[in-house]
């Protein structure tokens, strides 16, 4: 364990490991000016055994979702090639519909996927894993400039034994990570570890309280403990915390489930990767690498249903022994289900293999906070499950998060130089949404220390962009999942173009390998030839039209298409560019309609502004901003109680300058 | 056109329509914007800048002002039924993109959205025609209500028109500005309309705000065909007052009073009706040739909220014809394109918000929340 970092990231779940290895990325691009002299990341968790979990659902991916890991593929983050290399059943959704809403999804091996996360953790030589927790970030001046850590904690080391034995797929994959650091890596006493800069992603750990029934244990996940340091850290540096509430379902045993009824669910015949470097990264070039399976589909019973009436006062969620604010609507609990739908007596239950190697299955559909003698009689009255052995209860689980319009959309605190957020503590929920945000957040803790400007993606480039800016200019009701309807320039910010819209600004970053840059490069050089071929009115034409005219029209196949196609190309660059056709005039349209664009999108707000004193502001507009404090025009426009006057009120005193516009004078 | 707001409307519109039609961006400016910009472009000096910033406030208060005014009125209402019907029928085919995957949804089907579609196209389009355009108000002739505070001026106008359109009280001095109303009245050649005008009450100017209001008054008595002049029936007539050529004393409150003091004019009452009738008969009468002819719902659309209504009206009918094939017919059983369909819908809710208010992507989810059961 070293005295200083650049990047200190604390959390190992899907934010906490984007965050590090764009961090280590960038850092080394910008040529180790940083803090440290030599551009190093430390990621601290409590157990690195379980970097990479999956904590609930065994999948990536999914409407909206899928297009943020596509997004994180483009800029070089890590997800992307994890799923690939993990994924055990592959699914693309909504393919009867056109390209913005194809949504690409992925049942995952659990513990392969941990295992990979921590493996390619191991290659950045500028990472390290550091097991432990954080009782204090050190602020001074508000700036950040260290975290404490106790007596115990210490350097973990990749054990490349363990690295092989999982790259033979024999048996279920372990950890890279020891969970706990060699008695000589400890550390006697606690430490101040200096940075430039940290990175939080307490996901539900931050007070995290599990209930099943009126059983109440302290921890964010089965088996582990709860951050309840940083909670009152948080509090004393100013922030407004809020209270959160999720839930999982049981697990059953796969040995003890009577498949043969039960509906099958399969994956595609022809599976599509995740990352633009499958199948070329995977181990013998083969995708999928790990052996397809398949989920099965049961469903509760009008019996169960009367059960969980009957019980209502036992669950947590409904007695009031919950306390959390809110919890996400479209993953809602069993006891959610039945009570805001009494019409239904049956609701579909995925039954979802954890691992190729484990009889553990994922009961996905019925989340639950009951108690377990209630959760086994629900379980037993499913069709198939009569028999069902329950390896691990379901549970309730509350948390703590800071209201998501303290950090900007560079995902840094506005009140702390210095201090990310990522993942669930800024409200959301999901693996590829806590992802995007920590591939943001590494990213620009690492440009900060190397004294670059930070970036902000734009509501136009990337859903990730949609996801910040959301956060940073609503108030979230629940906490926030993608959907592809939240994007008003949906059909722009397609899974098949991400790369077209995101991959140069990862080069230029520093984010974007020379291996992924080639395999760019050479995609581009094809979809330049297959455009080419598409406005061509020289060569040969159809009914006297251009293949882009043709293409237009919904009943053309693609099959058609590259028939007329005088030469070879790869069939989902000619779908891409196909799509492109078809959504060009209402792209067109959108971008020239779509409301209150601000030509000053990007313009930055200085930080001596003082909304309340603004000449001629309205009142309302005036609380508003000061709550948010935006960081630029185009967050200020956005925000719900600004209207256009006010904007153009604050573009005035900013253009009058500190001075004045403090003094009230002119 | 100096001093003619109408016809720079038309203008302003035939402009944006031609930056539309090729592809130029153009939008009418918010408020303040010219003034801010000629302050960023150096033109005004930095002392200016506090009287820049009271310029754009106080356009920024006028339209404030009249988005109230329109979010109650007629065609808020209209726009927010409208609004609201879109906003569902654009939730059922959310749910079947971003849900297709949830065990509860079933997506619309093509017949079912046509459907919804062409009926709010078609309530559009009718408001279109039926509407009476700015400059057409302008030629409907104008019946003006006037008389000292409290003389029952505002009780008569809602009398008249069956609403409750002004605040009415018994301290004198609610009614703080000017109100026009479409007023139907029957003609010899059928139903027909003028425009109903309450004016603030014609006492001296108390305050800044008054003095306001009496300017509007004064140019509106100078464009009124006829002018109501109410005097309470309690109350002797001035004798010494000319009676303009274009005026009618109307006694009001008559049923407050037994005894007369005089018996000058038409006598009415706004509680009991009496001379109502005939106050209508006496308006259509004098108006006859003047009035417009129109449907009973109409409703007066200023440049700015036809041009609304009329985006609204184009992104529909494109969404329409993204559910058919190419030979006009709809697809079977499933949208083909349903992020088109979506994204002119999207455009379309987009149009009618500025009328409406705004309906966001987080209404839409809460809608398919509330209607589907989603979640595994």
């Amino acid at each position: 364990m070293r005295d200083r970092y650049d990047i200190i990231v604390i959390g190992g779940g899907h934010a906490g490991v984007e965050a590090a290895w764009a961090a280590s990325s960038a850092l080394a691009h910008g040529g180790s000016r940083g803090f440290s002299g030599e551009g190093r990341v430390a990621l601290i968790t409590m157990d690195p055994a379980r970097i990479g979990q999956m904590s609930c659902n065994p999948a990536i991916g999914g409407l909206g979702k899928g297009q943020i890991v596509r997004e994180i593929d483009a800029l070089g983050g890590m997800m992307g090639l994890v799923i690939d290399a993990t994924g055990i059943m592959f699914k693309m959704l909504n393919t009867s519909k056109g390209a913005a809403v194809h949504g690409p999804r992925a049942q995952a091996d659990k513990y392969a996927y941990a295992a990979e996360v921590q493996r390619l953790i191991a290659t950045r030589s500028n990472i390290d894993v550091i097991a432990g927790t954080v009782d204090d970030i050190v602020v001074e001046s508000n700036q950040v400039v260290g975290v404490v850590v106790p007596s115990g904690t210490g350097l973990v080391a990749s054990n490349n034994q363990q690295i092989e034995h999982n790259g033979t797929n024999d048996d279920r994959a372990r950890p890279v990570y020891p969970s706990q650091p060699t008695a000589s890596a400890r550390s006697g006493k606690p430490r101040m570890l200096r940075c430039a800069n940290v990175v939080l992603t307490t996901g539900t750990f931050m007070r995290g309280l599990m209930h099943t029934g009126d059983t109440q244990t302290q921890g964010g996940r089965v088996g582990e403990g709860s951050a309840v340091g940083i909670s009152a850290t948080l509090r004393r540096l100013g922030f407004e915390l809020g209270r959160l509430k999720t839930g999982t379902p049981p697990r059953l045993a796969a040995g003890s489930i009577d498949w043969d009824g039960l509906t099958p669910q399969i994956g595609d015949d022809e599976p599509v990767p995740f990352s633009d470097l499958s199948p070329e990264q995977l181990p013998a070039g083969r995708f999928p690498h790990l052996p397809q399976t398949q989920c099965r589909i049961t469903a509760t019973t009008a019996q169960a249903h009367e059960l969980i009436r009957a019980n209502l006062h036992r669950a947590p969620i409904y007695s009031g022994q919950i306390e959390a604010d809110a919890g996400p609507r479209y993953c809602p609990s069993i006891e959610d289900k039945v009570m805001r739908f009494p019409d239904r007596d049956s609701h579909h239950v995925f039954l979802e293999p954890e691992s190729l190697h484990t009889n553990e299955i994922y009961c996905n559909g019925i989340s639950t906070s009951l108690p377990i003698d209630v959760q086994e009689r629900i379980v037993r009255m499913m069709p198939g499950c009569e028999k069902a052995e329950i390896i691990r209860w379901g549970y309730a689980v509350e948390y703590d998060m800071v209201w998501p319009h303290q950090i900007d959309s560079t995902c840094m605190t506005k009140s702390i130089q210095g201090l990310f957020f990522a993942g669930q503590i800024n409200c959301t929920t999901g693996y590829e949404e806590a992802a995007g945000q920590g591939l943001v957040a590494g990213l620009n803790a690492a440009r900060l220390a190397c004294d670059e400007e930070p970036i902000r993606l734009g509501r136009d480039q990337a859903y990730i962009g949609v996801m910040l800016d959301d956060l940073v200019t609503k108030t979230p009701r629940e906490p926030y999942r993608m959907f592809t309807s939240r994007a008003e320039h949906r059909l722009l910010l397609r899974a098949d173009n991400a790369d077209e819209r995101l991959t140069a600004l990862g080069r230029e970053l520093g984010l974007v390998d020379d291996r992924r840059w080639g395999a760019f490069q050479r995609r581009q050089h094809e979809l330049g030839m297959i455009r080419d071929r598409f406005d061509s009115t020289s060569g040969r034409l159809v009914d006297g039209k251009t293949l882009r005219e043709i293409a237009r029209r919904p009943e053309i196949s693609t099959n058609q298409i590259t028939a007329w196609l005088d030469h070879s190309f790869d069939s989902r660059l000619i779908e891409r560019v196909i799509t492109e056709a078809r959504y060009d005039g209402y792209i067109v349209r959108q971008r020239a309609e779509i409301k209150r664009q601000v030509q000053a999108e990007g313009r930055s707000i200085p930080a001596w502004i003082d909304f309340q004193s603004i000449l001629g502001l309205r009142a309302e507009a005036a609380q508003v901003l000061a709550r948010f404090r935006p960081r630029t025009m185009g967050q200020a426009a956005r925000l719900a109680g600004v209207n256009p006057a006010d904007v153009t009120l604050l573009a005035v005193a900013i253009r009058r300058g500190p001075i004045a516009s403090q003094a009230g004078i002119t | 056109m100096p001093g003619n707001p109408i016809l720079l409307q038309r203008v302003i519109d035939e402009l944006l329509a031609t930056a539309q039609a090729n592809s130029i961006d153009a939008r009418r400016a918010e408020a303040g914007q010219f003034t801010a910009r000629a302050y960023f472009h150096g033109k005004m000096t930095l002392t200016q800048a506090e009287g820049v910033a009271s310029v754009i406030a106080a356009q920024s208060d006028a339209e404030l002002r009249a988005a109230r005014l329109l979010a109650t009125g007629k065609l808020g209402l209209f726009a927010q039924e409208l609004a609201d019907e879109l906003a569902s029928a654009l939730a059922l085919v959310e749910a079947g993109l971003d849900f297709t995957d949830q065990e509860d949804v079933v997506p619309i089907a093509p017949q079912d959205l046509h459907n919804r579609l062409i009926s709010l196209d078609h309530q559009i389009v009718a408001q279109l025609d039926r509407a009476i355009g700015m400059e057409r108000l302008e030629a409907i002739p104008w019946v003006v209500l006037i008389g000292e505070t409290n003389a029952g001026k505002s009780t008569l106008f809602n009398a008249l028109l069956g609403t409750q359109r002004a605040v009415v009280s018994q301290i004198a001095g609610t009614t703080r500005d000017v109100l026009t109303e479409p007023l139907q009245i029957e003609t010899d050649h059928g139903p027909a309309e003028v425009m109903l005008v309450d004016l603030a009450g014609a006492a001296d100017a108390v305050d800044e705000l008054d003095e306001l209001m009496q300017a509007s008054a004064r140019s509106a008595i100078d464009r009124a065909e006829l002018i109501l002049r109410c005097v309470p029936s309690a109350q002797p007539l001035a004798a010494s007052r000319a009676v303009h050529p274009t005026e009618l004393v109307l006694r009001t409150k008559a049923d407050l009073t037994s005894t007369k003091p005089d018996a000058t004019g038409l006598f009415v009452s706004a509680e009991t009706g009496e001379g109502l009738d005939e106050l209508r008969r006496i308006i259509a009468q004098r108006l006859s040739d003047h009035a417009v002819s129109l449907a009973a719902d109409a409703l007066a659309l200023r440049p700015r909220h036809e041009a609304a209504l009329r985006a609204a009206h184009s992104h529909l009918t494109t969404a329409r014809q993204s559910l058919k094939k190419g030979d006009g017919s709809l697809f079977p059983q499933d949208l083909r394109q349903p992020e088109l369909t979506a994204a002119s819908m999207r455009l379309a809710l987009n149009a009618l918000s500025q009328l409406a208010g705004d309906i966001t992507p987080d209404d839409v989810l809460g809608r398919i929340f509330s209607t589907f059961c989603v979640g595994k």
